[in-house]
């Protein structure tokens, strides 16, 4: 189970991503990244966008070994981030001294910055790739399993709050609320739904998580009630009078 | 064949699986098939444990909206809930005896023809990391030998979840189960996109899905990430499968 002090960062995290107004980065600085990695027990946590070989966009607890990190695996193509990315499940490296035959460039690199242990973490619901979270650390050894419990749903938390950046601009004026520390997302018609909305408007598996979650929040109903509706085709995205 | 023979030949499918590059979500769905015909059940599904505690359906013996829902219910009470915080079998739970201990769950599997239900832990060493759920509709007892048999199957699956591609350097459990989460979520985004595009309910959204895979002899997985992405193979694949 999250620990207590992770599930106060978690729902901070849902007020300043309501009281944002919008749910882009814009809240995110807020959120002491410090007391989120505290509770992690790393040294340094942030979290990057972007899944294509383009590279990730760090958003989120950007301090300067964490950046230096991300810009580390663009340069050099290779590290744990870009693996992550393509295999869609966590990387714990608890020693990057022993993994210098698999990134012989990055982690004698990495090794001068002084970091010893990288753990990354994907952002991602199913076939939805938003980023990964990097949490790094001076000194080598395992996360905790309690730690690495609490680094998943934090994780969880950062991939649902990221989703409404790929929004366009021009949207209807439906947005999604907070609720990001809650799990009902993973409910499976939600899934389903989405996989259903986005072929309904021919958007993005990503854009139609967001249209749901809008539409639910805007009408005070719960996500797993309006994915419901699409699933038993009592409700249609592309219907012109919704 | 007698059961002695059936559960070998399935213990035998199930080891040449797990040496080849296998898909997690397809062997737990047949376990949960083979669990319905070796132990005289109606239905079988495969619940994990996420990092926050929540209990997910990972596969089912079919793929029947009702019947998943079913598992679902069970987030807050019910057989696999009591199953996973013990650690013990639930084993010949009567589903009119246990209405008090699950009000919402019991009067749903009743609605749904079930007279009893059975919980057998997925156990790794100390942890609990999930359940076998078995639904019963008729008067027929789960004797010591049953129970064994899918105390066995339980524990195969566990292996199977243990055992994921791509998890080779993930040492924690956390890790792998959130890897069999995933697969799970691109499935039931894939049976979306399906449903949708071919104006077909879920479920045989599904059929479709893993009917293609073992044809082509490719991951389950795999062919719901293409159709979930939409990529171009997708739309050929979707075309392809009349």
């Amino acid at each position: 189970m999250v620990s207590d002090r992770m599930a106060m960062v978690l729902a901070q995290l849902d007020r300043e991503s309501a009281s944002g107004g919008s749910c882009g980065f814009h809240g995110f600085p807020r959120l002491a990244t410090s007391v989120a990695a505290d509770v992690v027990g790393v040294d340094g946590l942030c979290a990057g966008v972007g899944t294509a070989s383009a590279g990730t966009v760090l958003v989120w607890g950007a301090g300067t070994v964490g950046a230096a990190l991300e810009d580390l695996q663009f340069g050099l193509g290779e590290g744990p981030s870009r693996e992550v990315v393509a295999t869609g499940v966590p990387l714990l490296t608890s020693d990057l001294a022993g993994a210098e035959s698999r990134w012989p460039v990055f982690v004698p690199a990495a090794m001068d910055l002084g970091v010893r242990a990288v753990f990354v973490f994907p952002l991602r619901i199913g076939a939805i790739g938003v980023g990964t979270m990097l949490a790094y650390r001076t000194v080598s050894g395992s996360l905790a399993a309690g730690q690495t419990i609490d680094a998943l749903a934090l994780a969880d938390a950062l991939t649902l709050a990221l989703l409404p950046s790929r929004w366009p601009e021009e949207d209807d004026g439906d947005r999604p609320g907070p609720g990001w520390a809650r799990p009902a997302t993973y409910r499976a018609e939600v899934h389903q739904a989405t996989g259903m909305v986005s072929v309904q408007l021919g958007i993005s598996l990503a854009d139609a998580l967001v249209r749901l979650r809008a539409y639910a929040w805007a009408r005070d109903r719960l996500l797993t009630e309006v994915a419901g509706d699409v699933v038993a085709r009592r409700l249609r995205f592309d219907d012109p009078n919704l | 064949m007698t059961r002695e023979r059936q559960l070998v030949a399935t213990f035998v499918e199930v080891a040449d699986t797990l040496v080849d590059d296998f898909d997690v979500i397809d062997l737990l769905h047949t376990l949960a098939e083979r669990c319905v015909q070796l132990l005289d059940v109606e239905a079988a599904g495969i619940m994990l444990i996420d990092q926050r505690g929540q209990l997910h359906a990972a596969a089912a013996s079919t793929e029947n909206a009702r019947l998943v829902e079913l598992f679902e219910l069970q987030s807050d009470a019910g057989p696999c809930v009591d199953c996973c915080r013990s650690g013990e079998a639930v084993v010949n739970a009567d589903l009119e005896a246990e209405a008090e201990r699950w009000p919402r769950f019991a009067e749903a599997a009743r609605r749904s023809g079930f007279v009893a239900v059975h919980a057998l832990p997925l156990r790794l060493r100390d942890t609990v990391i999930g359940a076998l759920n078995l639904f019963s509709s008729a008067r027929r007892v789960l004797n010591d030998d049953d129970a064994r048999a899918g105390q066995a199957l339980a524990d195969v699956a566990t292996i199977g979840i243990l055992a994921q591609r791509g998890l080779h350097q993930a040492e924690l459990l956390a890790a792998q189960l959130q890897g069999a989460l995933t697969s799970r979520i691109v499935i039931e985004q894939a049976k979306g996109v399906l449903a949708e595009r071919r104006a077909i309910d879920v479920d045989e959204a599904f059929e479709l899905l893993r009917g293609y895979a073992r044809r082509r002899n490719l991951r389950l997985s795999d062919v719901a990430r293409e159709v979930a992405e939409g990529s171009a193979t997708a739309s050929e694949l979707l075309q392809a499968c009349e």
